[in-house]
């Protein structure tokens, strides 16, 4: 690892990533559990009103996330975003009908338009979970792009090559390897967002719902451990071959760097491309497993902030091992390494870099102080009782 | 047009004209529940806590939409836009992630304390969340038009080649921040934002008082929205004069469409009307305002100057950049930029009046009918403006760099539309397409019907949940 410029950016992308996932990943699980944990009308406002204040600022992750990728690494927000075109869009819409469901929901008293918001909340959190994952997932497994510098074509840059009319039905096409691995990362994603969602709602309720927000966790903690298992097992088999070993120099990488990978290769293939230092990546992901140990007995003692503490150190080292793990690439291409996006092919120039490093060392903190402030200003428990004493006192 | 490309631009035109059917009433609204809180705190009055409340509500049904559709606009770059997003990102993104970074955080968590912290955050930091959140939608509207300002006006840039392509390379950030093109576009837009705001609040109070119910309450209510209003209105036309003043000078072409001005001409008049043949190049219609040689000192500040018409741009564009249409539709964009000047001077003259008939405002009928039927006005101004700036580009998505007098300094920066857009196929684009058009026409139908639901109910006392 080079401590450079592209390398402080990928690290920065992946926490931008990782705030996102940390927050609004828990109002997705809770999203989620909304219709699975809450019975009634009034648990239901309970689920919704247990992320209310928050929400809203938490998807700004996502937003910064795509315009620090935008800004740090164009090639890969043009390519990746045009590549997984449908895939995005239906992300896009579902937090579109998420965003409009919590507000429209409690907002007439009509049964039938407060569960057809309900079921939106629902689908439109285990949609946009599900399909983060399967985009890892393909991710990982390499996409068809194509360096179009490589064949003298200045403008386009990496296109995406495989010309179906839907590309999405390809990425989750379980009987292609990329499609099944997209799937089972996919869900393994839903099965975390769902355990963190959980840790929220202990926290910040009390009640029939935190009681039955445990229950699921303990049922879905161990299919998330087994699915998790699976998914790093699959991730170890995977490797990147080379076509054309004179373009390598296409990925722009340092002359170390470049070597190191030469080294590596057999026969033009690069095996266990994601665990070339195996110590480092088990590390990772022993840590990630210690860490989902801890969630599950403190969501057993009904810990809720512990709970949230270990779920988000679970994702935190999930997620940058895959991060480590692609290390230097960022999109790698199924045509071949020298088709791949790298942080160094991929990313703005130097002076934009240090530019955006200025904002974002002076910017990221202050973000996270404020919101990490009012979140402890909203962190009183809310109940179905709470609930009903604040609507007849304001009546009142 | 290739298909793709005509969907894409479709698509990308409606995603525009949804989400700024959202953004400039949280822009003005923000500020405007901001000052009945701080007169609220204040004064310790009651009806200023209802009228911050009552207010704050239905900019917060706005608001998940302006956020919905945001997204949805940031993506699209990506998605449909895929060349584009190469070519520009080296500056293009750095604006859009500040705009996240510094300005959208600080909008929706403060948002959140002061729609959801009555009576449960102190006071003082209950305003203060009101104004950072106010402030903050504010700053985050001046990065996204310093981003589209680049579009107009790409200052602050080389062009260079890596290893995955030509691209712009940005040479000066602080060129693209101060950007004159964006920082007259900020204050453009953030005051027609002031604007649609305050026609917004006096709309909706001429309903009640119309009706003769919670007077007191719509009368304050309707006295700070003209008050308000008449400086922002004011303001906008000197802006909008500025502003006009700098696309003359660094888009030739939007200037020629948008003021039908088809000869090169010393002393050229501002038309007050006028339907051209753009087959044949020339006005069938037109009638001049009595003004000799107007147009020629708002664009140049001289009333000889010359003002290059639409057949000598096309000649100079076609030998510089090879063959093509470089005139944007005259029609469409003269109407769209004389229509929304027109709405301008309009505003001004409505909240003119209601100042002058405050006192006895509860009973001048006429008036209120009036202010009513106003409010789809500055919607439909907000709109023609946009698509002045955006058609009026055409068929640039990034216009060639120009000097002040309209000369072309860096003609490898331009790029065009048709070749900016994305590798995808039709059945991909017409899905997107159709289904977004469904999404945001039906979610749009569901927030009016709620926004009119609140907006007629009047002032309640309710809890603030979900």
């Amino acid at each position: 690892m080079h401590f450079d410029l592209q390398t402080i950016w990928a690290i920065l992308v992946t926490v931008l990533i990782a705030g996102y996932i940390v927050t609004d990943g828990f109002d997705l699980g809770v999203g989620i559990l909304h219709t699975i944990v809450a019975k009634t009308d009034i648990e239901r406002r309970v689920t919704i009103n247990a992320i209310g204040p928050v929400w809203d600022g938490n998807e700004v992750w996502f937003i910064t996330a795509g315009g620090a990728a935008f800004a740090a690494f164009p090639e890969l927000y043009a390519a990746l975003f045009s590549s997984l075109y449908i895939a995005l869009f239906v992300v896009l819409l579902a937090l579109i009908y998420r965003a409009v469901s919590f507000e429209f929901r409690s907002k007439e008293e009509s049964e039938g338009w407060r569960k057809f918001w309900d079921q939106s909340i629902f689908w439109s959190s285990l949609v946009v979970s599900l399909l983060i994952g399967v985009a890892v997932g393909n991710i990982l497994a390499g996409i068809p792009i194509k360096n179009s510098a490589i064949e003298g074509d200045m403008l386009s840059g990496f296109v995406y090559t495989e010309k179906f009319p839907i590309s999405f039905l390809n990425l989750v096409n379980p009987f292609t390897f990329h499609g099944l691995f997209g799937l089972l990362v996919g869900v393994t994603t839903v099965l975390f967002i769902i355990l963190h969602g959980v840790s929220w709602l202990i926290w910040k309720t009390e009640g029939e719902v935190a009681e039955r927000a445990r229950s699921v966790a303990l049922k879905v903690w161990p299919l998330f451990v087994v699915m998790y298992v699976v998914c790093t097992g699959i991730a170890y088999t995977i490797s990147f071959k080379v076509s054309n070993p004179e373009n390598v120099k296409y990925l722009n990488l340092p002359e170390d760097m470049l070597k190191q990978i030469a080294s590596m290769l057999n026969n033009g293939v690069l095996e266990h491309a994601l665990f070339r230092f195996p110590a480092i990546e088990f590390a990772l992901i022993v840590l990630a497993a210690l860490s989902a140990v801890g969630y599950f007995f403190a969501v057993k003692n009904m810990n809720g902030a512990k709970a949230f503490l270990f779920s988000t150190l679970t994702f935190l080292f999930a997620g940058f091992a895959v991060m480590f793990g692609a290390y230097p690439l960022a999109v790698p291409s199924s045509y071949g390494l020298e088709h791949s996006i790298s942080i160094y092919n991929g990313c703005s120039s130097n002076y934009t870099l240090t530019v955006m490093l200025v904002a974002a060392i002076i910017f990221t903190p202050i973000v996270i102080a404020y919101q990490a402030w009012v979140y402890k200003m909203f962190l009183f428990k809310i109940s179905a009782e709470s609930l009903r004493k604040e609507i007849e006192e304001a009546k009142a | 047009m290739d298909f793709v490309l005509l969907v894409s631009r479709l698509q990308f035109a409606m995603t525009a004209f949804f989400h700024f059917l959202f953004v400039p009433l949280t822009l003005g609204l923000s500020t405007l529940s901001a000052i009945m809180l701080t007169l609220y705190y204040a004064t310790n009055k009651e009806i200023y806590r209802d009228m911050a409340k009552f207010w704050a509500k239905l900019f917060a049904i706005n608001f998940a939409l302006g956020v919905a559709t945001g997204l949805v606009h940031e993506f699209e770059f990506g998605m449909n836009w895929s060349v584009y997003s190469r070519f520009v990102g080296d500056i293009f993104g750095a604006p859009l992630a500040v705009e996240g970074l510094l300005a959208f955080f600080m909008e929706s968590t403060f948002m959140g304390v002061y729609l959801f912290g009555w009576d449960k955050v102190p006071r003082g930091v209950h305003l203060l969340a009101a104004w950072l959140s106010s402030i903050g939608s504010n700053l985050s509207a001046l990065w996204i038009l310093i981003a589209n300002g680049w579009m107009q006006h790409p200052a602050g840039a080389k062009v260079a080649e890596t290893l995955a392509g030509k691209r712009a390379e940005l040479t000066d950030w602080w060129g693209i921040v101060f950007n004159p093109v964006a920082d007259v576009k900020f204050w453009h837009t953030a005051t027609a934002g002031m604007v649609l705001s305050a026609v917004f609040v006096l709309a909706i109070s001429a309903y009640h008082l119309l009706k003769k119910q919670h007077v007191e309450f719509f009368k304050r209510s309707a006295y700070i929205a003209l008050v308000f209003g008449f400086i922002a209105s004011v303001g906008e036309i000197i802006i909008g004069d500025i502003h006009a003043h700098e696309v003359a000078k660094t888009q030739p072409t939007k200037l020629a469409a948008g003021e039908a001005l088809w000869e090169t001409k010393k002393g050229a008049n501002i038309l007050l009307f006028a339907w051209a043949d753009e087959e044949k190049q020339e006005n069938v219609v037109e009638i001049p305002l009595p003004i000799p040689g107007l147009l020629s000192f708002l664009a140049a500040h001289d009333f000889n100057a010359e003002i290059k018409g639409a057949k000598d741009l096309q000649k100079q564009f076609e030998a510089q950049f090879g063959p093509g249409d470089y005139i944007p539709p005259v029609n469409f964009i003269f109407w769209a930029f004389h229509l929304m000047v027109y709405l301008g001077f309009y505003f001004v003259i409505l909240f003119l009046l209601g100042l002058m008939k405050y006192k006895n405002l509860e009973n001048s009928t006429g008036y209120l009918k009036m202010a009513l039927y106003s409010l789809p006005l500055p919607y439909i101004a907000c709109w023609l403006g946009w698509a002045f700036a955006e058609v009026g580009r055409q068929p640039w998505i990034v216009y060639p760099l120009t000097d002040d007098f309209g000369k072309i300094l860096l003609p490898e920066i331009g790029l065009k539309t048709a070749q900016a857009v994305s590798p995808l196929t039709s059945v991909e684009v017409v899905i997107t397409y159709l289904i977004f058009v469904l999404t945001f026409v039906g979610l749009a139908i569901a927030d009016f019907y709620l926004l009119a639901k609140f907006a007629t109910k009047g002032p309640e006392k309710e809890a603030e949940l979900y």
